[in-house]
């Protein structure tokens, strides 16, 4: 089974300029996870993108993975 | 040595003869991988050749490309190519001129395939992946059974992670080269397919003597479409509409 949060962690710390400071946190239910994103304050945007590129990017990513997982999903960003 | 990949072995040697300005009668290469059409697309995958460069004579300025007709130049006849569409990251496997003034070193290889490595791992698909430095590209070949759920629905999911990859590889680096990841040939046969929808398209415009707007593309297929178009005199494309929504409409010459 994919491990969502362990995903969205991954891409976080990936992306900012500070990954210690990323948490992520998830509830899950029967049908769905909904997945939150934190990150040190200076790197919101570096997660979000220009336009939100990088946060659509990332939910693609994580919807697909979901897929196996057989529920849906949502990622937020919390500030 | 240096590897270049193509379709075919055929279209490999073009391309690399392209590259180094030599004609291809005088490359000394081996094939790495002879490539294959897969099945209805499925299992495809490119051909590659391995190019001894020691051992090739000297190169002589006058070749030309024979194949190398992807290649854009924004002052050519059709300035319907947008700024935009024509510097647009390319995904396909076209000749770029430019020369990247960063090396590709072997540490930023592998740092590319631990990070795609671990992100597959994180999706639980079961995956081979293979990274290497390809003429205009740092390419990253993942073989999974589940290629399905790695492409994603017009290819999004491959994008996307090719997107978080490139940016998120250099965050801390000087630009090298672009990241390209693909799976069974997948960028390839998506270049075909926008091809073939583009060449029917055209066709009916000029049939029914009235423009054609595509669907929605990402500027390096809109890009493909314009390159495809480019030397049919019966047609003009341009790229209409805004961010998400942008798409190409295909208009006959005569309007």
């Amino acid at each position: 089974m994919p491990d969502l949060e362990n995903l969205l962690g991954i891409l976080a710390r990936s992306l900012v300029d500070e990954p210690d400071k990323v948490e992520v946190s998830s509830t899950e239910t029967d049908s769905r996870v909904d997945l939150e994103l934190r990150v040190a304050d200076g790197d919101i945007g570096k997660v979000i993108g220009r336009q939100g590129r990088t946060i659509r990017a990332i939910r693609t990513v994580v919807k697909a993975a979901s897929v196996k997982a057989g529920k849906r999903t949502n990622v937020e960003v919390l500030d | 040595m240096r590897e270049f990949y193509a379709a075919t072995v055929d279209e490999a040697v073009l391309r690399a003869a392209a590259a180094l300005n030599i004609a291809p009668d005088r490359l000394s290469y081996e094939v790495v991988d002879p490539g294959g059409a897969g099945f209805l697309g499925i299992g495809a995958k490119d051909a590659r050749i391995n190019v001894r460069l020691g051992e090739t004579l000297p190169p002589s300025p006058t070749i030309e490309a024979p194949r190398e007709t992807e290649t854009v130049d924004a002052t050519t006849r059709d300035s319907a190519i947008s700024e935009e569409d024509a510097n647009a990251v390319d995904t396909s496997h076209a000749e770029d001129e430019r020369t990247p003034q960063e090396p590709v070193t072997p540490e930023l290889l592998s740092e590319v395939k631990a990070l795609v490595t671990s992100l597959v791992e994180a999706m639980s698909l079961n995956a081979r992946i293979d990274v290497y430095e390809s003429d205009d590209e740092i390419a990253v070949d993942v073989a999974s059974p589940e290629t399905g759920l790695f492409i994603g629905q017009k290819g999004e999911t491959i994008d996307s992670l090719q997107y978080l990859v490139n940016v998120a590889v250099y965050k801390d680096r000087p630009f090298a080269k672009r990241i390209v990841l693909d799976a069974e040939g997948y960028r390839q046969r998506r270049i075909e397919a926008i091809q073939g929808i583009a060449h029917r398209t055209a066709r009916k415009a000029i049939r029914e003597r009235r423009s054609v707007e595509l669907p929605p593309m990402s500027a390096p297929e809109r890009r493909v479409v314009h390159v495809y178009l480019k030397d049919n005199p019966q047609v003009n494309t341009m790229s209409e509409g805004t961010g998400y929504n942008r798409r190409v409409t295909i208009s006959p010459a005569e309007l």
